[in-house]
């Protein structure tokens, strides 16, 4: 990749350069010693000695050559599995053309056929389309075979053309390209192999509870499912439990969590499973930062951050939504509790005020429940698989921004049926119910991208700002302690009053619930000062 | 089928990873089983009515996700539940601990009145070369010492699945007349069309 290509990924900032904490080329055997002294420190009963060098290729190996044998025989066979897709046609009557079924709870096996006749030839066009992009910047002849592994530099015209769908059998190339996979994958070459093979070796400790979700993966597609009767599991299954372990042993911090396994069944749909592997680093380490983690704080960073935007942007919305389990609205202050420690009227007011537009942050109202899982997986489960697709291409190409405007567009088409409803419960049905029936992925994102939609187009730098904004808010009220504001206790401290009074001081004074309006650094750096002189 | 008072009721479902929370709800609320049911991510919301003699329930239930890292959010679900539903996986005797750790956080943080059913899930599963399996007798000794209601279910078979929302909802407060109850039109749902003859709910 020529440097001006990395300087328009870096300037559109999709996230700042990772660094893996190790590099391979240098020397295997620091790798070995530094993941050890990682290891060392969750497992006590492995001595340092025991952990053996698996990658060397002169002390030789002690794990089974049978079962390495075994694992690089299911490899391939993964391999041929996955070639058997041509991502265009159908597999058969009741399956789709990734291997899922036609049909689901909430889409008929009708609605599906009826919608395919009219997206089978959209999505025709637009791989012509996309053909000739492609040639005309030399990246794509009609006579080669093999998909493109380059894309084009970022444009209007390839924005465009993402949005409207990247032809399927590229699809994985362009998400590894987009997400800078191809420098991942230069710098750390076999470091793939040496984790999978490490984690087999030396009992992986989140071996378990990966093993108990492999099989519980998309069970009702062809590729994962184990359709020959015998009891040999399907080659996908065994390269998925290759990815996640060494997922686990490269990231011991967040090691496996639920909904890790759709996100990388996904990506070895569409990839073989070295770049599914580094897409899964990629995800959830600048896409996705901290939603997996152990305390989940990320996942519940974002919640914040999208309940903030609801609140701006879709003000009818919010007042459905908006409301606990006890159909007190989520932003309402309890007096009590709060303006107790205000003397005047003033401060009373002051406080009240303040909380009331930080509550919601603190105590995520109750139909986070259902919106976490949006994020953590993607919209895998709650949208039809071609959607969770279509939005994919647009979010390794565009950042984050893409998964809270999907949500936002989202609950702003559940508005109708929203406003219809008088039982406050009914809210969570709809809320989980209705993007499952949403069949057809270009309604979705026309009524995502348009312009004038009604709620704003968030900024790559907006969801970076509000994420922050949402972590201090948080991180200061729970002092690091996520149960105790997930229980619903009010923290009461003075330190807490104060810092709720300044930001709402200098939310006032920019006349914005949430500094919007305020240039990106202005903004950070009135953060950052009212953090200073609070503690 | 007359107009009968209908309560609802805020259900919430704990256990471990993988014992089959989402199984037992997918057969009480559609009598259908999956073999390889995908993990729930977050929570999954799901309704269903229960009928009694002289009233209706309706359990509005929360399904969580098991894996440890989702305990957070749990406060969430029970906050406000009148009922739970603990689950463990009679196969795995490591569940069981997670259901004493359940039931024990729920007596010290959940509504005082919250009526818990403990359940020993995947007795289809339980045999002597199965590896070793948690006593009928060890769930019994917890929940008799807990006071809680105490099942051994499948949710393949569907054994006992049913009985567990009945047993709930028997032993769910009756609403004094005046108070909470509404009067609503009945379901349509064809409950008898359940094939679990032992169950003795109209669900």
């Amino acid at each position: 990749m020529s440097s001006s290509e990395e300087d328009d990924h870096s300037a559109h900032g999709i996230a700042e350069s990772f660094d893996p904490p190790f590099n391979m080329p240098v020397v295997f055997k620091r790798a070995a010693a530094d993941l050890s002294a990682r290891h060392e420190a969750t497992t006590d009963d492995q001595q340092s000695s025991d952990i053996p060098d698996i990658y060397g290729p002169d002390e030789g190996s002690p794990y089974p050559e049978t079962e390495i044998e075994k694992q690089i025989q299911s490899r391939i066979k993964a391999d041929i599995l996955r070639s058997k897709l041509n991502y265009s046609d159908p597999f058969d009557e009741v399956h789709d053309r990734y291997g899922f079924r036609r049909q689901t709870a909430k889409i008929s096996l009708d609605q599906y056929n009826a919608w395919w006749k009219e997206y089978r030839p959209y999505i025709q066009r637009r791989e012509r389309k996309w053909q000739n992009l492609m040639s005309e910047v030399g990246l794509y002849h009609k006579d080669t075979t093999n998909p493109p592994t380059r894309f084009p530099p970022r444009s209007s015209k390839v924005t465009r053309y993402i949005r409207k769908g990247i032809p399927a059998a590229w699809r994985g190339n362009a998400w590894f390209w987009y997400a800078q996979g191809p420098q991942y994958l230069a710098k750390h070459p076999g470091l793939y192999d040496f984790l999978w093979k490490r984690a087999f070796a030396n009992h992986n400790r989140d071996a378990e509870v990966i093993e108990r979700d492999l099989h519980r993966t998309f069970p009702d597609n062809l590729l994962f499912a184990n359709h020959n009767q015998t009891d040999d599991e399907s080659p996908m299954i065994s390269a998925l439990r290759r990815v996640l372990l060494a997922y686990s042993e490269y990231m011991p911090a967040t090691g496996y969590c639920q909904s890790l396994n759709f996100l990388a069944g996904v990506f070895l749909i569409f990839l073989d499973e070295e770049k599914a592997f580094w897409m899964l680093v990629i995800i959830t380490q600048k896409y996705l930062p901290g939603m997996h983690d152990e305390n989940l704080e990320g996942a519940n960073i974002d919640q914040g951050v999208l309940m903030i935007s609801v609140k701006d942007t879709l003000p009818t919305v919010w007042s459905k939504i908006g409301m606990g389990f006890d159909g007190f609205s989520a932003d309402q202050v309890r007096e009590t509790t709060d303006s107790a420690g205000a003397t005047s009227l003033d401060d009373k007011e002051l406080l009240t005020h303040s909380r009331a537009s930080t509550e919601f942050i603190r105590k995520l109202p109750p139909i986070t429940l259902s919106t976490t899982s949006w994020f953590m997986s993607g919209f895998i489960g709650t949208l039809p698989f071609e959607s969770v697709v279509r939005i994919w291409d647009c979010f390794f190409y565009e950042g984050s921004k893409v998964f809270f405007r999907i949500a936002l567009t989202i609950l702003k088409l559940c508005e109708p049926e929203l406003n219809a409803l008088s039982d406050p419960i009914d809210v969570f049905q709809t809320v989980q119910d209705v993007p499952k029936s949403m069949v057809d992925p270009n309604y979705l994102l026309t009524s995502c991208f348009k312009r004038n939609n009604g709620f704003g187009h968030i900024s790559e730098a907006e969801v970076r700002a509000r994420r922050m904004y949402v972590s201090e808010i948080r991180r200061r009220s729970s002092r690091g302690q996520l149960g105790l504001n997930r229980n619903g206790n009010t923290p009461s401290d003075q330190n807490f009053q104060q810092w709720d009074n300044k930001m709402y001081k200098f939310q006032k004074r920019s006349n914005s619930p949430l500094l919007h309006g305020l240039p990106l650094r202005l903004r950070m750096h009135r953060l950052k000062l009212a953090a200073d002189n609070h503690t | 089928m007359d107009a009968k008072p209908q309560t609802s009721v805020k259900l919430v479902l704990l256990g471990e990873a993988a014992v089959g929370k989402s199984s037992l709800v997918l057969r009480f609320v559609s009598n259908e089983f999956q073999e390889h049911k995908e993990p729930t991510i977050g929570a999954a919301f799901l309704t269903q009515k229960c009928q009694l003699p002289n009233r209706t329930i309706k359990f509005e239930i929360w399904d969580t996700a098991g894996q440890e890292r989702f305990a957070s959010l749990a406060p969430m679900y029970y906050r406000n539940a009148q009922a739970a539903v603990v689950v463990y996986d009679v196969t795995k005797p490591a569940s069981f601990v997670k259901a004493r750790h359940w039931v024990s956080e729920l007596h010290a943080q959940a509504s005082p009145d919250i009526v818990i059913a403990l359940v020993g899930n995947k007795v289809d599963l339980a045999s002597d070369d199965n590896g070793p399996r948690v006593a009928t007798a060890e769930g019994q000794a917890l929940a008799d010492d807990e006071g809680l209601l105490f099942l051994e279910t499948s949710a393949k078979t569907g054994s006992n699945v049913q009985e567990v929302f009945t047993a709930l909802a028997n032993k769910l407060p009756e609403p004094a007349a005046a108070s909470a109850a509404t009067q609503e039109t009945p379901d349509h749902i064809d409950l008898s069309a359940a094939p679990n003859k032992q169950a003795n709910c109209a669900c």
